[in-house]
């Protein structure tokens, strides 16, 4: 799922506080997950800019609301008389779910409480790991299901480097080295021979796309 | 065909060694450190943006020595430049009489004095080797459109035997042959068994055949310096009893020892009759190279250039 | 100044609630609950937001859970509501922990008056300020 964290109160204050009529709106979906933006965390987050407003003798209205998924137009649009409501709103959604609530409400003035940082796993509860770059063209079979690209800091398809000791990453000791546990992997497969191949060099246009990238189904279209 | 390469074809222990270029735009430094070497090593390899600190760049650096008569070797990472910027400047290195190119990964970005620049990779090591050899042999660029003059190339690569884990290092060092490794240099060698492991696993594979192999080495200023390097840079392994003998010197006495150590690494690669060469890597230190070459009686094996 | 305690309602039958709540008479507001790991992060600042100046929760003996470890989880749950208080100014004292142990009931509820008499009231409660 898409991992965010909450902004720093302050900035959120900063941009929020501007304004007189104010909705968080939360997204109950990946970032519910990593609790960072779900309903308990746009409550919390709501009661405590009340308080903060009150005792700097700021008068603002904040009100909540939080919908199953943000980067769906479909779901957004029932709100439509609660945000017309409001002259801003503060977006706990994803940067995918912050831009899809300005693209519907243009004239509402959209304030991202959230800093959305990768596409990954929670490993275990309270612990969210990046495990997914979003290539476009994804070859984790040749690589026993641990992706290069994100677990090695330096992107190779045919490491290790030089600088794996001890199944570390040079870059720090917390990082284990992604060539160790994908040999480790292939050998639990008994698919060492997977890195006998010299993998050719990676098409980057898949994920640089040429301006936003977009997948058009016709057959899901209405 | 470069000097490095003649002399492996003869059957030569070749001695290389390293330059580090300056952190500033004087040429004379680069001279100085020239001068210093010429006159003991076969070629001379300049570091590019080594520990991912910006310096001179490699490929002027190499020029400088090119016009000194020196036989640079060009070392070249993934980690800064796209397969544009790599494929660019090997036409311009070859272009300029440069043609011992060595592929590197490189550092990550993170540890050196740019920890918020980009890193590249865009290609990695083993890519990198293998466009430089269809380059040269097939006149093409990657994608398949053709060069109008080929590169003449002897291309390199680096080995670390110390790396984990050790097994896989004798398949990467496999991938690099056959991507068009013709020279390998190895990061720096303090454990001789370790080495020689690993230069038996390469021989059951038949490898030492199809490369030329030089052992790396670097001379140790310190203990403190040898304790840094066994702590603080991944792949490096020193044995107990080196770290005993730097410890047990007095500090005045250190780098002498240091010195010592490194020669009686030497003398032991020059039996091994798979091992090709020495590469003298004297970070800062260029000036000992001299005296380490004069004591393994390696200056006067080779045709001066 | 007005006080809310949250509190796993094992630890004082309802008559007893009744009485405290009187003995403190409009200084203190008793919220008892299934378990103190009932309590949620939102609970707590909605607490100071419209009704109360400071709050104490108060569980169970560690290892006496009727549901195993509610009592560990609200931990956590303080910590972090302490921590976005003091984020926007406002004193993380007014959120207290406290065990149920040796001490009794009432005790406990005497320490948390006690502990709490230094405070102000919150600007934003109207309630006038005297019988700290």
């Amino acid at each position: 799922m898409i991992v965010a964290e909450q902004k720093p109160i302050k900035e959120i204050m900063e941009n929020a506080f501007k304004f007189k009529r104010l909705l968080l709106l939360g997204c109950n979906s990946c970032v519910a997950e990593c609790a960072a933006g779900g309903e308990k965390e746009t409550n919390e987050l709501a009661s405590l800019l009340r308080m903060a407003a009150l005792k700097q003798g700021i008068p603002i209205q904040i009100d909540e609301k939080t919908v199953e998924r943000q980067c769906v137009r479909e779901l957004l649009v029932p709100l439509e008389e609660l945000i017309l409501s409001h002259d801003a709103i503060l977006s706990l959604g994803c940067g995918a779910g912050a831009q899809m609530v300005s693209e519907i409400y243009p004239e509402i003035p959209v304030i991202p409480g959230l800093n959305t940082e990768f596409m990954g796993e929670t490993q275990e509860q309270g612990v969210w790991l990046e495990n997914c770059v979003g290539c476009g063209d994804c070859m984790l079979f040749y690589f026993g299901g641990i992706c290069p690209l994100v677990r090695c800091s330096k992107h190779l398809l045919n490491g290790p480097c030089g600088g794996s000791q001890g199944g570390r990453c040079e870059v720090a000791p917390e990082v284990p080295c992604a060539w160790q546990l994908i040999i480790d992997r292939l050998k639990a497969q008994n698919s060492l021979e997977r890195l006998y191949e010299i993998y050719p060099p990676k098409d980057w246009s898949k994920k640089q796309g040429k301006g936003p990238r977009k997948i058009i189904r016709e057959d899901q279209k209405v | 065909m470069t000097r490095l390469r003649d002399l492996l074809e003869r059957d030569n222990f070749v001695v290389t060694a390293e330059l580090g270029p300056p952190k500033g735009a004087d040429p004379e430094v680069v001279k100085k450190k020239a001068e210093l070497l010429k006159d003991y090593v076969d070629a001379i390899n300049v570091t590019d943006n080594q520990t991912a600190v910006v310096r001179m760049s490699s490929l002027a650096s190499c020029v400088i020595l090119k016009e000194l008569g020196i036989d640079p070797v060009l070392q070249m990472t993934v980690r800064d430049r796209n397969r544009i910027a790599l494929q660019s400047d090997i036409l311009g290195a070859s272009s300029l009489g440069i043609e011992n190119v060595l592929c590197i990964s490189g550092d990550h970005q993170s540890l050196g004095n740019q920890p918020q620049a980009k890193g590249v990779f865009d290609l990695d090591s083993i890519q990198f080797i293998n466009t430089l050899k269809t380059m040269r042999d097939e006149g093409r660029l990657l994608g398949g459109d053709p060069i109008t003059k080929p590169p003449s190339l002897f291309l390199g690569a680096v080995e670390n035997p110390f790396a984990d884990p050790l097994e896989f290092r004798v398949l990467r060092l496999a991938k690099k042959i056959r991507a068009g490794a013709q020279f390998i240099q190895t990061q720096c060698i303090y454990d001789i068994e370790r080495f020689k492991k690993f230069l038996s696993l390469c021989e059951n594979e038949g490898l030492l055949q199809k490369v030329y192999l030089i052992g790396g080495v670097t001379p140790l200023k310190s203990f403190a310096m040898a304790q840094y390097m066994q702590n603080k840079v991944s792949g490096i392994l020193i044995p107990d009893d080196i770290m005993s003998r730097m410890k047990a010197a007095p500090k005045s006495k250190q780098r002498e020892e240091g010195i010592n150590i490194c020669v009686e690494t030497i003398l032991t690669l020059k039996e091994i009759k798979s091992v090709k060469g020495v590469h003298i890597m004297a970070i800062e230190w260029e000036d000992a190279v001299p005296e380490i070459v004069s004591r393994c009686s390696l200056k006067s094996d080779q045709k001066r250039v | 100044m007005r006080r809310a305690i949250f509190y796993c309602q094992r630890l004082l039958p309802e008559r007893e609630r009744i009485l405290l709540e009187s003995t403190y008479k409009d200084t203190l507001f008793l919220f008892p609950m299934p378990c103190s790991g009932r309590i949620q992060v939102t609970h707590l600042l909605k607490a100071l937001e419209v009704h109360s100046d400071a709050v104490a929760v108060i569980t169970c003996p560690l290892g006496q859970c009727r549901y195993q470890d509610g009592n560990l989880w609200v931990t956590k749950r303080v910590d972090r509501a302490r921590t976005l208080l003091s984020s926007i100014g406002i004193e993380p004292e007014r959120l207290m922990l406290l065990r149920n142990s040796a001490l009794d009931f009432n005790a406990l509820v005497k320490e948390v008056m006690e502990s709490t008499k230094a405070l102000t009231g919150l600007n934003w409660h109207n309630h006038t300020g005297e019988d700290r």
